[in-house]
């Protein structure tokens, strides 16, 4: 049987494939396709035929013989960035309907005065007042008015509102009122979508809370429409299955669930990579792995610590904040596309503006006038006019050298050559940077740690990196350029909760903690059986936030245990202080602690997932060509051979350009590439 | 190689930025108090060897030079006497500091035994001591009412506290183990940056990282030079008021001039009145950021906000008045009302030179601090309210930014949520929207100002009200209207009363109610161009009524909600 994975991005939609047709030979096969931005069903649809035909076979047959279908999508973040969600209502505690404009009053840059915040997902009428109040304890202080409900849904049926979003202050402690109000909406407007704040995100925070809350609202119906058109065609070629939802956790869950809350799959394609990271660091036995994703647009990091990979409890996307666990992707904007500019000051900037894909670098001839890391890179002979993309867009080269000569060149009075190596370190440098941040951020040594180049521009600029690091390795997987979707093929089926409990350290009570821990596996369990995952291979792992009373944020301790007793009290102590002095340098052992939240993550236990091959079926034809030495720690001009993926045998020693589909690998003087496995290259310096 | 330098340059000031960034995460995340750990009432930066600014944390705008000037003071008072594992306290506003409660806490780097660097954190810590807890006494009539006094001193040495600065420190505070835990919290986070930078510095060299920091100071002044030669040559003036000073009755007022000849600027105060009795003075670092801050924001959002940018700007503060006073006056309001007055004042005064460049009128600060002892848990609870922030003034093409105010905190401060606010104080809040008929009208409308109101269940519970602008409201420009008035109210024992701006602290019962009416931004242009779309929605949205959208822009508003388009020509034709 077959596992496939597909991973809808903003420009390529990607297929991944394992598995034996008929018990034959196992095959791993993958291929990119152009995004269907009108209809993203037939664009799916095609791409799955023209997977199947790698197979040799039909689209019905290759479903007869698949196992799973696990899929992630950029179409939730689309509708969110571009403000085409639904037109959506927002129900809030009479009283306080204004804190998604207030926004906490908070400015990404306060240093410019003509600055303008992102427009207010709801507007002001409606945003609709309803008459109920609940304490921070739960407690009812005002009973729920449910004439203010009746009212409020008269305006949103006069208004057309297609999804209403509910956030009550403290819902989190007491949610009956926003179930409450969810049963008079459907009674009042059947059709209307409804999203409440106590299911979507139940934690403290109302401007956050309302923000996911909304979001969700806004984007829910689109996709699932989209999940329901995709179950139904894939049914006419016989696809009954369940298929599988790639989330922001980095785990799988169903369409029922993406139904409810599709805010869960906003980064799903960045969190298919950091699967695929973990799964590596697996296969591998590394315990420290950074993957690198530079695509168009961003520059995306995923980090893994001692085979460990962490969950952010809060993030922001397109500048609004979501509170939702999600793979700790740490994403900065330096892509192929990110506009670079010299200022007034002559200070060179490298993004984060982008040119995208419309109207692209300079030398995508779209109109573009704005000189590109990519068009640095054509300059200096890394890509090639012809080949790019896999031959799909031709490049001018002409125009790349004139943006570069305007923008880049004159103003600071060197050549075009000189300003294209500028970019190329200064990117370089941008990333190491990011690098950096990522891991001595948690003080963590960069030098621990193996690279991962996961196919784009990055494997240009790889070795580069590692070594202003000082890092170890490069490893390049022949998956990279589809990795996300590699990724999903390993990714398991998962459910999070996240629970507010209060307990303070002096009055420590293990068993009203293992009481609240065990109702939350017991829902776990259910959710998980929907999601058919066998009794007999479930995990589940237990994070306690904790703070020192008095402090006002948490830090996660993660436990080995779901059950604690008598003699727990005095390790979580130790516990708690050794991790508060590993991240603020300090740590005050005889002050009283609090726990705040209990997070537990409930997820398939074993998972395969394995490699894939180099291509052999191409001929030889290394040839030479010849590139600026700067780049690859030559001097001057340096011929360098140029390999192919089929030529990998034994040790390549740099200066060597070696070009996979889709993506190229470069080795400087000094460097030697060795393969690793079947697939696999490792890149270190001599 | 003049390649190599811009790399080098590049890398090097990106990676300073990084650090004061990570230095922020770190302080919001570890400290105690919640005007720092909830509202980001605080400040980091690093300075150079000389005390110059080279890289600091996006934050409150008006601690932005601050640091700077605590270091000035280190460097003059210990000289050559600053050494490896040294750190220093300061706060004191007559000797580098801005006001009592923002304690810095500095940090030298050194690297093989050369000073390079000092990491700042400045935090506004709840109570630092003085006759009214929190801090904030407008009754004040001299600075030791206002809070232990911290004149450059060393506060580590060989890595190691010395406990009985420490402790001499905290306990002139009324709690003393928060204050105790937040100095930690910012000497840790000191240290996160202090070791990042000796890695970085081990990576360059010592020489690199100096020649960068000096390059980019350089580079900024010329651009700030550069910006200033493109003003035209002239003097300009400009005055506005402060209120009162909680003692007397009168406006104070506040005269700017600014002399731009060639690349050269100046601020000039002559003409503000003489220093007052009351909390409303301003330190020298404080009227000297504003003037700094404000210039900056006329001059491009684009230069870099660092010493090589804010020497550029001169000020002349005359001594003794309320812009440099004598000592002993009092002075902690000054980085919220006055700070936020001379903003304003200098913006009118840009204004005349190049218009349309900056915004109108933003609201003024008022609000209380309260505390006493949380029946829920018996500890002592100290707070600000920083819900009742008002709002933003119009520019030309941009309406007002609602809840941005005042212009000294601009985007800066992050205020708590209604939920943490009430697990954290025992106030239920009862109100918290933007108010109807109060934002400044015009082509571009002000923010609406915001009305908050929360009861207090606490006996024990004592208020300190303070700010200002109640006489005042924010400016119109070119034709826009002014914004509406700050007006603090009390309910006391079933009776409403109106408070004063500046108040000593009142006992509070449960029960009371406190509600604050802060006012809305200043409108730009004449209010009858703006768009009617435009003013149907502000209809709609409950921002201005239908007689407003009549009277005041000249839109008539149908009886189902729709533009009469002909009533509405015929009016706005009449102008």
């Amino acid at each position: 049987m077959i596992d496939i994975a597909i991973d809808t991005g903003g420009t390529f939609t990607d297929y991944t494939s394992v598995g034996s047709l008929n018990n034959q030979k196992k095959e791993k096969i993958f291929i990119k396709n152009p995004t269907n931005h009108q209809n993203p069903t037939d664009g799916i649809i095609e791409g799955l035929k023209e997977l199947a035909s790698s197979w040799k076979v039909d689209l019905e047959t290759l479903l007869e013989n698949t196992n799973q279908i696990s899929h992630g999508t950029t179409l939730a973040l689309n509708a969110l960035i571009e403000k085409k969600g639904v037109k959506t209502a927002l129900f809030t505690t009479e009283g306080f309907r204004d804190a998604l404009e207030l926004r906490r009053s908070q400015l990404d840059n306060q240093w410019d005065i003509r600055a303008v915040t992102p427009p207010v997902l709801v507007p002001r009428r409606l945003r609709l007042p309803i008459r109920e109040r609940i304490d921070y304890k739960g407690d009812v202080i005002t009973e729920l008015d449910e004439e203010s409900v009746i009212k409020a849904c008269r305006i949103c049926k006069k208004e057309k509102v297609e999804s209403i979003a509910v956030c009550f202050l403290f819902s989190f402690m007491n949610s009956s009122h926003e179930q409450r109000v969810r049963q008079i909406i459907k009674q009042q407007l059947p059709d209307v979508f409804v999203s409440l704040s106590s299911d979507v995100s139940p934690q403290i925070r109302e401007y956050e809370r309302t923000s996911t809350t909304v979001i969700n609202a806004s984007i829910t119906p689109i996709i699932s429409t989209y999940f329901d058109k995709l179950k139904q065609e894939l049914a006419q070629y016989g696809w009954t299955k369940p298929i599988n939802i790639m989330m922001n956790s980095g785990g799988l869950s169903d369409v029922a669930t993406m139904k409810k809350i599709a805010a869960k799959s906003l980064l799903s394609g960045p969190a298919g990579g950091g699967v695929g990271n973990e799964n590596l660091s697996r296969i591998l036995n590394k315990k420290h792995l950074i993957l690198a994703d530079m695509g168009g647009t961003s520059f995306d990091l995923h980090v893994i610590d001692d085979n460990h990979t962490k969950l952010v409890p809060e993030s922001r996307i397109a500048s609004y904040p979501l509170t939702l666990p999600m793979m700790d992707i740490h994403s900065i904007g330096a892509g192929g596309g990110s506009i670079v500019s010299v200022d007034d000051s002559k200070r060179v900037h490298v993004g984060p503006e982008s040119a995208s894909s419309i109207p692209g670098p300079a030398c995508y001839n779209l109109g573009g006038e704005n000189p590109t890391i990519t068009d640095a890179l054509l300059v200096l002979d890394l890509i090639n006019e012809e080949n790019f993309l896999g031959g799909r867009l031709k490049l001018s080269k002409e125009n790349a050298i004139n943006a570069i000569n305007e923008k880049v060149a004159k103003p600071l009075g060197i050549s075009v050559l000189d300003a294209s190596i500028m970019i190329y370190t200064v990117a370089s440098q941008l990333m190491a940077d990011a690098l950096r941040l990522v891991t001595t951020k948690r003080g963590n040594d960069p030098r621990q740690y193996s690279l991962v180049s996961s196919g784009g521009a990055f494997g240009l600029f790889a070795c580069n990196i590692m070594d202003t690091l000082s890092m170890d390795e490069v490893i390049i997987p022949v998956q990279g350029p589809v990795f996300c979707s590699w990724g999903m093929l390993g990714a398991k089926r998962r459910y999070d909760i996240t629970r507010s409990f209060f307990m303070e350290q002096n009055s420590w009570d293990y068993q009203r903690l293992n009481e609240a821990i065990n109702a939350m596996i017991e829902e776990a369990d259910v959710e998980l059986d929907k999601l058919h995952v066998a009794r007999d291979n479930r995990r589940h792992e237990l994070i306690l936030e904790m703070r020192y009373i008095g402090q006002h944020h948490e830090i996660s301790i993660e436990l080995d245990t779901l059950e604690f007793d008598n003699d727990s009290l005095e390790k979580l102590n130790q516990l708690f202080h050794q991790t508060h002095n590993d991240i603020y340098q300090y740590c005050e052992v005889n002050n009283d602690w609090e726990i705040m939240n209990i997070r537990l993550a409930s997820f398939e236990d074993k998972k395969d997932n394995s490699l894939f091959n180099f291509n052999d079926i191409l001929k030889r034809d290394t040839s030479q060509m010849t590139v600026s030495g700067k780049i690859i720690n030559c001097n001057d001009k340096s011929t360098v051979t140029l390999y192919h993926e089929c030529d990998l045998e034994g040790t390549i020693m740099g200066p060597a350009l070696i070009e996979f589909d889709y993506t190229s690998v470069l080795v400087p003087c000094g460097f030697k590439s060795e393969i690793l496995d079947d697939g696999l290259l490792s890149i270190k310096k001599l | 190689m003049k390649t190599d330098d811009i790399i080098n340059r590049t890398v090097i000031t990106n990676r300073l930025d990084n650090i004061t960034e990570e230095m922020g995460i770190s302080l919001e995340h570890s400290a105690h108090s919640p005007i720092f750990a909830e509202a980001c009432d605080f400040a980091c930066c690093i300075c150079d060897y000389n005390g110059d600014l080279v890289s600091q944390l996006s934050g409150i705008p008006i601690l932005a030079t601050a640091g700077s000037f605590s270091v000035k003071k280190v460097l003059e008072k210990y000289g050559e006497d600053i050494h490896d594992g040294d750190a220093f306290i300061i706060n004191d506003p007559y000797c580098g500091g801005n006001h009592l409660p923002d304690i810095g806490i500095i940090t030298p780097v050194f690297y093989d035994d050369e000073l390079l660097f000092f990491c700042v954190s400045r935090a506004h810590h709840g109570d630092i001591g003085g006759s009214t807890a929190g801090s904030y006494n407008p009754k004040a009539t001299e600075i030791f009412q206002e809070g232990i006094r911290i004149h450059p001193t060393r506060l580590i040495q060989n890595d190691k506290i010395i406990d009985d600065i420490l402790s001499l420190i905290i306990l002139n505070t009324r709690n003393p183990s928060m204050l105790k835990s937040d100095l930690l919290a910012q000497i840790g986070s000191n240290n996160i940056a202090r070791k990042r930078i000796i890695n970085m510095v081990s990576e360059y060299g010592a020489q690199t990282v100096k020649k960068v920091t000096r390059e980019s100071l350089k580079q900024a002044e010329e651009l700030t030079r550069k910006r200033i030669s493109q003003v035209p040559d002239g003097k300009y003036t400009a005055f506005n008021y402060i209120d009162d000073d909680g003692f007397q009755e009168d406006p104070i007022k506040i005269n700017v001039t600014v002399i731009i000849k060639g690349d050269k600027l100046c601020i000039d105060f002559t003409g503000t009145d003489k220093q007052v009795k009351g909390f409303v003075n301003t330190s020298v670092v404080t009227a000297t950021a504003a003037s700094q801050i404000a210039s900056l924001w006329f001059l491009g959002s684009d230069i870099p906000r660092n010493g090589g940018a804010f020497g550029q700007i001169d000020v002349v503060l005359p001594k003794g008045s309320l812009v440099n006073p004598y000592e002993p006056a009092p002075m902690t309001l000054s980085t919220l009302t006055p700070a936020s007055e001379i903003i304003g004042t200098i913006f009118m005064v840009f204004n005349k030179a190049i218009p349309d460049r900056l915004p109108a009128g933003y609201g003024n600060y008022i609000g209380p601090s309260f505390y006493g002892v949380d029946p829920r848990n018996q500890r002592f609870y100290v707070g600000f309210t920083f819900c009742s922030l008002g709002s933003g003034g119009a520019m030309k093409g941009i309406d007002g930014k609602p809840y941005m105010s005042p212009m000294s905190n601009y985007g800066g401060v992050k205020t708590p949520n209604i939920e943490s606010n009430e697990v954290q104080y025992p106030h239920i809040t009862l109100f918290h929207e933007m108010e109807t008929d109060t934002a400044g009208c015009g082509e571009y409308r002000g923010g609406a100002g915001i009305k908050y109101s929360f009861q207090v269940y606490d006996d024990s519970c004592e208020i300190v009200m303070f700010g200002d602008g109640v006489k005042n409201p924010p400016y119109g420009l070119n034709g826009g209207g002014k914004g509406s008035f700050n007006k603090p109210l009390l309910r006391k024992d079933n009776q409403w009363i109106e408070t004063k701006t500046k108040e000593d602290a009142r006992k509070i019962s449960s029960g009371d109610i406190i509600e604050i009416h802060s006012a809305g931004g200043g409108g730009y242009g004449n209010p009858y161009k703006r768009d009617a779309k435009q003013v149907l929605n502000d209809y709609l949205d409950e921002i201005i009524t239908k007689e407003s959208a009549l009277n005041i822009y000249g839109v008539k508003i149908t009886d189902d909600d729709t533009i009469d388009v002909d009533q509405t020509n015929k009016i706005r034709g009449n102008h």
